[in-house]
């Protein structure tokens, strides 16, 4: 029975896996693409089909356990965001040369303009590099569409196929038609099992040649008999426009309010890479121009121009309009094409009477965030060993860099640790401090660490244990059941001194940390601190029998914890004086604990919070 | 040149915490079920909690448009209707206002966090939004949605019901709430 659902970008990669009898999912989890996974698990659950997860701790991990399942027969499913692209690219370069078994497909979150990430990266230039089929969907039905199809393209030309989806159409909705009985006709894994090929799998010395040569000739071969795309409007036009993604909507919307029908003809690629030459050929035959509308950098108009070198007579513009960076959006197409056919009709811009500045909400921690106490007690720490010059503090992405004036960079994950190695190798003077979450440690923070023993520094690491991997949907760590034991781990690999502290006790962090920073070699602060949107039931009960104040007769007005601890739920009333939020507060005492004035107070249901405390249920 | 139009935009928008997704996720489905087209996109950013959020949303009641091949996103000046949580992010889709545009939002002010530009804030961000001389109507919902629901969060349903109930969007105020409350687990 088929019917009609309402679905976002991941559900509808979900969906369309499922129904795929996909039964290997790996993936590292990253927004815009964090909620396929959970997506496809509910599916099995709900469908009781077995498929196997890898919650995998990097990209890297991802994709080589996806390539292995794939080796055996069974159908893999890869997620991860743009920047997982470069911690993948190793074994994704060797991927086309082994070449898959069952179909596989890589799903890639991207994010132009930023909106849910540090950076904005281009993963399209990887693509001549991996020579592997690439779908960009421009809706959500398309999303559903193109990743079954991207099985069948995968298996017939035994290659795993990429598609790129951007942060905007991931989280858009559409309504797709799905079977709410027997949706899968696979529900077991594949019996045919890992089958040696050593000609493939053993890429060396003249092998590795032969099948590079190979996967240039199949990717050619799918250029020639594949073409994945769609025209509208004039194709007399002597106006051609060229789309892929999300820009693909605002085109066709512009042409159609501005009525440009007659005057345009529009082509969009959905399968992005290889191009089919003659198709490209034909569009332009009768143009004279050509306008590639794409975002980010000008990878279809860079291959559109290689193709098409010494082969035809148009002119092809595309990024000396549009920048590459940001993301285009739909004025940006709109005042552009009213532009180019210099319309004199209303033009779409704001009111010029609503001239005032809107401020932006800058990033803070969630209210009794443990990464909030932790910063502060690290500000204080630095502060007072500021004589000998400004101490540095290298971030990593992540909940933790959520205010992002707390730390000297925030790069890609890692960084923390990566940059302050090479600053403490050359001797500075200042204090240096790196940071990362526990995500980022097991995801490579862990070998970096293990390199600065190697190389005998003097680096001292601080680790933001919440005990999930937060930022992307409280994804599951390896200290989240307790069941990794840091302090052995770290001395294992040999690192000189290990602490562990909690970011709620500031007193017992503080003089920590004050230790370890006279220790010299490798030294690791491990800060524990449940993420507080992970607080259990019970927390919740005892919470709302706890009511912290602000004693006004003993306030100092010093603003620590308003201006330094910055808890959202300390709301400033007038003359330096403050409350707490009740509704806002999460009672995580760190206030109390920082109040230099003893200033913060509770009011505690005693009689009740001992019933909670004492009675038994989740803890 | 005359510019067609021929769907109705909307703007929900609020800070982490406020229900933004969920109200959208509502509105979404209550179109659907009404044998209409809708997409757009939700915008969370990178916060977990208290930074701007908003959804856009397109629905085209004829069904015979290829509704897909349309943007996700909304022109400025061309808001038709406009549900702000928190009065900051009303102000922040000025752009967007036309002088048609309706706008639903709820005075109770969460100030921005701006570390040390304080004086960037605004004295009073409903009067702000008034003075932008469009369709306004403002109260305190989230105080409503305790008072009714027990519920803060409801405050956008009050909204919405609001909107409904003034034909700002062509949608029974009876269903969005069904959707609300039965949907409050499944969401
Ligand atoms: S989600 Fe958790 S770790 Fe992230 S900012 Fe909020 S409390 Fe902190
Ligand atoms: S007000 Fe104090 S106890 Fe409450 S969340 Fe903020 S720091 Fe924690």
């Amino acid at each position: 029975m088929m019917e009609q659902i309402l679905v976002d970008g991941n559900e509808a990669v979900a969906w369309a896996a499922f129904e795929s009898n996909v039964t290997f999912l790996s993936h590292y989890p990253g927004s815009p693409v964090n909620k396929i996974a959970p997506k496809l698990f509910e599916l099995s659950k709900k469908f009781n089909s077995e498929i196997k997860f890898n919650d995998a701790l990097n990209e890297h991990v991802a994709t080589l356990s996806a390539q292995g399942a794939s080796l055996c027969g069974a159908r893999s499913l890869v997620v991860m965001k743009h920047v997982g692209m470069n911690i993948a690219a190793d074994p994704l370069n060797y991927l086309g040369l082994t070449g898959v078994v069952g179909g596989m497909l890589i799903v890639v979150g991207t994010d132009p303009g930023a909106s849910c990430s540090t950076g904005e990266e281009d993963p399209h230039w990887y693509i001549p590099q991996l020579n592997f089929p690439v779908f960009e969907p421009t809706s959500v039905r398309e999303i559903f569409e193109l990743t079954k199809k991207s099985y069948l393209l995968s298996e017939k030309y035994k290659l795993p196929c990429l598609m790129f989806i951007p942060a905007s159409l991931c989280n858009n909705h559409s309504t797709i038609s799905v079977s709410m009985s027997v949706s899968r006709t696979v529900d077991k894994l594949p019996a045919n099992m890992f089958k040696k090929n050593f000609n493939l799998y053993v890429n060396v010395g003249t092998r590795s040649v032969i099948n590079n040569k190979n996967l240039f000739e199949k990717i050619w071969k799918i250029a020639q008999e594949n073409i994945c795309a769609k025209s509208f409007f004039s194709k007399n036009s002597k106006i051609g426009i060229i789309t892929r993604g999300a820009t693909f909507g605002h085109v066709f919307e512009s042409v159609e309010r501005l009525g440009l029908y007659d005057l345009i003809h529009l082509l969009n690629y959905d399968l992005v890479f290889p191009l089919n030459k003659d198709d490209v050929l034909d569009f332009v035959s009768n143009k004279d121009e050509v306008i590639v509308i794409e975002d980010q950098g000008g990878f279809l108009e860079n291959q559109i121009k290689n193709l098409l070198y010494n082969h035809a007579n148009v002119k092809i513009y595309g990024k000396n309009y549009f920048p590459p960076y940001g993301e285009i959006s739909f004025a940006m197409v709109y005042n552009f094409l009213q532009n180019y056919f210099s319309f004199t009709c209303s033009k779409n811009v704001a009111d010029s009477n609503l001239k005032f500045e809107v401020p932006e909400r800058l990033g803070v921690f969630c209210e009794g965030c443990p990464h909030r106490s932790s910063f502060f007690i690290i500000d204080k720490v630095l502060k007072e060993h500021a004589s000998i010059g400004p101490s540095i503090i290298g971030g990593d992405i992540g909940c933790s860099s959520l205010p992002p004036q707390r730390a000297d960079w925030l790069l890609c994950m890692n960084a923390g640790i990566g940059i302050a190695q090479g600053i403490v190798q050359l001797g500075t003077e200042q204090l240096v401090i790196s940071t990362g979450g526990d995500g980022s440690f097991f995801h490579g923070g862990l070998i970096s660490l293990i390199s600065a023993v190697h190389n005998k520094l003097n680096l001292l690491h601080i680790v933001l244990d919440n005990e999930y991997i937060a930022m992307t949907g409280h994804q599951l760590s390896p200290t989240s059941k307790n069941s990794t034991k840091h302090v052995k781990l770290l001395k294992a690999v040999g690192v000189d001194h290990v602490l562990t502290t909690n970011a709620f006790r500031p007193k017992d962090y503080e003089r920590k940390l004050e230790k370890l920073i006279k220790f010299s070699g490798v030294r690791v602060l491990w800060v524990k601190g449940k993420c507080a949107k992970m607080r259990s039931r019970k927390y919740k009960e005892v919470k709302s029998l706890v009511h912290p104040f602000i004693n006004y007769k003993k306030c100092g007005k010093c603003t620590i914890c308003y201006s330094e601890l910055q808890c959202p739920a300390i709301v400033k009333k007038t003359g330096n004086t403050f409350s707490i939020s009740l509704e806002q507060c999460q009672r995580c005492g760190v206030c109390k604990s920082i109040c230099p004035n003893g200033a913060v107070s509770r009011k505690i249901n005693t009689k009740d919070l001992f019933k909670v405390i004492f009675s038994n249920g989740q803890q | 040149m005359k510019i067609k139009k021929n769907n109705i935009n909307i703007i929900i928008a609020g800070i982490g915490g406020q229900g933004v997704g969920h109200l959208s996720r509502c509105l979404w489905t209550l179109v659907v079920r009404s044998g209409h087209n809708v997409h757009g996109s939700f915008v969370k950013g990178g916060a977990q909690s208290l930074g701007s959020i908003y959804s856009t949303m397109r629905i085209f009641v004829d069904k015979n448009i290829q509704y897909e091949n349309y943007s996700h996103q909304i022109l400025e000046n061309d808001l038709d209707l406009l549900i702000a949580l928190e009065p900051y992010e009303s102000l922040r889709y000025k752009n967007f206002f036309n002088d048609e545009t309706k706008i639903i939002c709820s005075t109770n002010i969460v100030k921005p966090w701006v570390g040390p530009l304080e004086n960037c804030l605004f004295e009073d961000p409903v009067a702000v939004l008034f003075s932008c001389g469009r369709d306004v109507i403002a109260k305190d919902f989230q105080a409503l949605a305790i008072q009714k629901h027990n519920n803060v969060k409801a405050a956008g349903l009050e909204m919405m019901i609001i909107a409904m109930e003034n034909n700002f969007i062509p949608y029974n105020a009876k269903e969005i709430k069904e959707i609300y409350w039965s949907s409050l687990k499944t969401f």
